[in-house]
């Protein structure tokens, strides 16, 4: 592939997420969907920063985090690459876990709107029927 | 790692003050910059970020206290030490008679590095014809010829007064990553200040405050906007609730209906995200301006 | 609203207009030094050249009040007239209604109301009423043309000059045989036109407003100190022409200093301040005064022979105001290029503190002293030139004896500049005194004393010596010069 690898990451400025946590998001994002493969590499701190206007700093702390994570590992002198995974069944949890700031968010709205835990859920349940993709497993 | 002399630090304010006769715009002002240090200076119109920036470099008259720079007193600044510093002023329309030619010939005359391909890549990337009056550009081609004015001698503290102010999006964004690709990357010290706050967040990262005369807060921006929370609620429960918590008050405004809006920031434990009879919102980098500044 | 699409306007939309115009006006009170200076020294200067009998004194002293309570309308009115034209901008004209009605009922109803009053004051020496009124409709029409359409203001001199030689030969008969003929024919065509010229300018927003109100606001920029380093065009062409020489002038010497190595750093800084700062600029326009006068001189060889020889001698002594140029532009020169010098303080290699005064203070006085200098060579060469008969070399004497007066200017360019505010227009006051008075000495110098003019020159400098001593001691207590009035 000779695509750019710092073309899939954008950011978005003005939002309460501090930048270095959306990049962090965006990794795990596409490793969880199968974008990035374990051994892939990472953009340099370098390329990534100047692609985005960031602060190289900023990247760097996104990395540093992952890395504690265990989601990304880093090479001997070189780039960081994707972590090697245990296998599929984590997965799961992993990608469920990665719903929860959104969920964390219609929550509190949910409780700002005084909606019922039951009403809240059927709403959610209705909305998931609606946007199912054809080809959903 | 342990290093036996440490640089000082870049930019160290004490006790600064600056009145413009009976009115206080400076008002016993602290502040440290240590190198590497991307600082964005934020302030409402009229706070005084332009008058901080032209008493750090000396360009003011009636400041008291100190000022170093590099470690040297403002007042007795070597050759050396002045080649290290760049400043973009606030108004670009500088040199008016000049072609930026000669401009830059000018100010190349003075330096002891100056980076002839860089300067050159800038003018053609940027467009500037390079035979024409000053005077004669639009304002935004003036603030980049004042921006490349300032990066050519590759400096260790860079100042930028509103650099962006007249640059379009595309401008703002080719500005952003020169100075990331350019300037950061080589560890320049660098304090900007400005209104744009999308520009600021993607930069910067410190952030500093300026209201009242004093420099409020000045924290990494990731920090501070994790650990600050918006709490809306009555206001007996808002102070009993940062009490007992521990939590540094920034900012308190009264709402209409009674009520009022705080922003706290949390000590080293994470802030909660929900609390009995007030709602809990995490903040944008604008609350904070709103809440912080006066 | 609907009263202001009934043709005339309402007093409440002319009162803004009117009140706005009578605001600006406060600049007025440095034109008033000026006039007063003008007032007391005419009458004095005519009094004490020619004797007359006393009771001719009197009607020649009523006369001469007059024209200069004239003068004084006159100013009053170009002030009142630029801060009208100032309203007229392009923007109003076209979207606020009814604005363009009131700023041409506002300067036609000045116009008359003004010229009403000089011709109820020109009673008093027994003027004619009727054609003071034209006249004075005529005159305020016609400064209001010359501020839109700014090279009238060479045009008008050169058609006055031509008229009183006309007067002179006579040629009034016909006008005045029009007078008696068609008085109301007469006064109905000037007023007519009067009033037409004064609807005309102020514009309704076509191609060339935006130019216009452009060329006013730099001239009302640089009454109160914002000069840009673009020259203000005041004659379009020739004025524009030699900026761009002064500019190329600039141009070289900045060239040429950034080629040399070991170059100084005091003469690359001076070169930061401007061209209007720097001695190529001065010495450039002191070059553009010397050049325009040599110009008016050739003009008035053709006149005829009392009013060319006035006109000659003139211009001769007019040569010594050339002279000052050099610190007539330095101080707004400075000050608007104040924040150029904030930046070149932070260049490497900068004087500062009582280093930085020393330097510009050496360079001040050597561009004052250098123009000086040119001026004398100036004088020298044209009286050299010209056919010079006793009367014309006397007037040369004084006219050199003022300029050697000239080097004491540097004690004024010395002072501290950290404090300067903003240039206003008294300079050009106490400037005109100054000249008044500089020219009283040497012509007492010369004509009573009868002694060289080189001498005065001696004297200047050796009085200068001492004085310019002292200041030099002191500025090494004041605050650093520059930047100039700080950025404030």
């Amino acid at each position: 592939m000779t695509t750019d690898p710092t073309a899939h990451f954008s950011i978005v400025t003005g939002s309460a997420e501090p930048i270095y946590r959306q990049l962090a998001e965006q990794v795990k994002r596409r490793i969880a969907a199968g974008q990035l493969a374990p051994g892939d590499e990472m953009p340099s701190v370098r390329e990534l920063a100047q692609a985005l206007a960031v602060n190289p700093m900023t990247v760097s702390k996104a990395y540093s985090q992952l890395e504690a994570q265990g989601v990304l590992e880093r090479r001997r002198g070189l780039s960081m690459v994707v972590a090697a995974r245990a296998g599929p069944a984590p997965r799961v949890s992993d990608r469920a876990e990665l719903l929860r700031p959104t969920l964390e968010r219609a929550a509190i709205e949910a409780h700002q709107l005084g909606l019922s835990e039951a009403r809240a859920l059927a709403l959610f349940k209705t909305i998931l029927q609606e946007t199912q993709p054809a080809d959903a497993p | 790692m342990n290093q036996a002399i440490t640089a000082p630090p870049t930019v160290a304010v004490d006790h600064l003050r600056l009145a413009y006769g009976n009115k206080p715009v400076l008002d016993n002002l602290r502040w440290q910059l240590q190198p590497g240090q991307v600082v964005g200076l934020l302030g409402r119109n009229g706070a005084g970020k332009t008058s901080l920036l032209e008493s750090l470099l000396g360009l003011r008259d009636g400041t008291t206290g100190t000022v170093r720079l590099f470690g040297q007193p403002l007042d007795r600044l070597d050759d050396a030490t002045r080649a290290r510093i760049g400043y973009a002023p606030q108004h670009s329309d500088l040199f008016e008679w000049m072609t930026p030619a000669q401009l830059l010939a000018y100010f190349k005359s003075f330096y002891p590095r100056w980076n002839d391909a860089k300067v050159d890549a800038l003018l053609d990337r940027w467009a500037i014809d390079r035979e024409m009056p000053i005077g004669k550009l639009s304002g935004g081609e003036q603030q980049r010829l004042s921006i490349i004015r300032a990066l050519g001698h590759e400096p260790d503290l860079l100042v930028l007064d509103e650099p962006v102010a007249s640059l379009d999006p595309a401008g703002r964004r080719d500005f952003l990553q020169e100075l990331v690709e350019q300037v950061i990357v080589r560890g320049t010290t660098v304090i900007f200040s400005t209104h744009i706050l999308s520009d600021l967040e993607r930069v910067a990262f410190h952030v500093g405050f300026l209201s009242g005369g004093r420099i409020i807060v000045q924290a990494p921006l990731d920090e501070l906007m994790e650990g600050t929370r918006s709490l809306v609620g009555p206001q007996q429960a808002l102070q009993q609730a940062a009490r007992t918590r521990g939590w540094q008050v920034l900012g308190e405004s009264p709402l209409a209906d009674g009520r009022a809006r705080m922003l706290a920031r949390a000590g080293s434990d994470a802030p909660p995200s929900s609390l009995a009879g007030i709602e809990v919102s995490s903040v944008t980098l604008e609350d904070l301006f709103m809440g912080l500044t006066r | 609203m609907s009263a202001a699409f009934n043709g005339l306007p309402q007093w409440r939309q002319l009162q803004p207009v009117l009140r706005s115009a009578w605001r600006a006006l406060r600049i007025l009170r440095k034109w008033t030094t000026l006039l007063l200076i003008l007032a007391i020294g005419v009458p004095l200067l005519t009094m004490t050249i020619d004797d007359l009998p006393p009771q001719r004194v009197l009607r020649v002293l009523a006369h001469l009040m007059t024209a200069v309570a004239l003068a004084v309308a006159l100013c009053v009115w170009t002030v009142f007239a630029f801060n009208l034209l100032r309203q007229n901008d392009a923007r109003s004209a076209a979207l606020v209604p009814g604005h363009v009605r009131t700023l041409r009922l506002a300067m036609v109803g000045a116009a008359f109301g003004l010229a009403i009053v000089c011709a109820a004051l020109g009673l008093w020496p027994a003027w004619p009423f009727v054609p003071t009124l034209l006249a004075v409709m005529a005159l305020c029409a016609a400064t209001v043309c010359a501020m839109r359409w700014t090279w009238l203001w060479l045009a008008f001199p050169v058609a006055i000059v031509l008229a009183l030689s006309a007067a002179r030969a006579g040629a009034l008969a016909p006008l005045r045989w029009v007078w008696h003929e068609m008085p109301l024919g007469l006064t109905a065509a000037v007023l007519s036109s009067a009033v037409l010229a004064l609807r005309a300018v102020v514009f309704t927003g076509h191609a060339g407003h935006a130019t216009s109100q452009g060329q006013l606001a730099l001239i009302a920029a640089s009454y109160q100190g914002r000069v840009s380093h673009a020259r203000q065009n005041f004659f379009v062409g020739f004025d524009r022409g030699w900026a761009s020489m002064t500019l190329r002038l600039y141009g070289a010497w900045l060239r040429r200093t950034l080629a040399r190595p070991g170059r100084s750093v005091g003469a690359r800084l001076a070169l930061g301040a401007g061209p209007q700062a720097h001695w190529s600029g001065v010495l450039s326009n002191v070059t553009f005064g010397v050049a325009l006068t040599l110009l008016l001189l050739a003009v008035c060889e053709l006149l005829p022979e009392p009013t060319g020889f006035g006109l000659r001698s003139g211009m001769v002594a007019t040569f010594a105001m050339v002279s000052l140029q050099a610190s007539l532009q330095i101080p707004p020169a400075l000050w608007g290029s104040r924040r150029e010098q904030a930046l070149l303080l932070l260049l490497p290699g900068a004087p500062r503190g009582a280093a930085l005064n020393r330097w510009l203070f050496v360079r001040l006085a050597a561009t004052q002293l250098a123009s000086t200098l040119c001026q004398l060579i100036a004088v020298a060469l044209v009286v050299r030139a010209l056919d010079a008969d006793a009367a014309l070399v006397r007037v040369a004497t004084i006219s050199l004896a003022a300029t050697s007066l000239t080097p004491l200017l540097v004690l004024w360019l010395w002072r501290d500049w950290s404090r300067a505010g903003a240039p206003s227009g008294i300079p050009f006051g106490a400037m005109f005194g100054a000249m008044l008075v500089a020219g009283g000495l040497a012509a007492a110098w010369v004509l009573w004393l009868e002694r060289p003019w080189y001498e005065l020159l001696a004297l200047t400098l050796l009085v200068l010596a001492p004085l310019a001593w002292w200041r030099w001691q002191r500025l090494s207590r004041w605050p650093a010069a520059w930047p100039v009035g700080r950025l404030g």
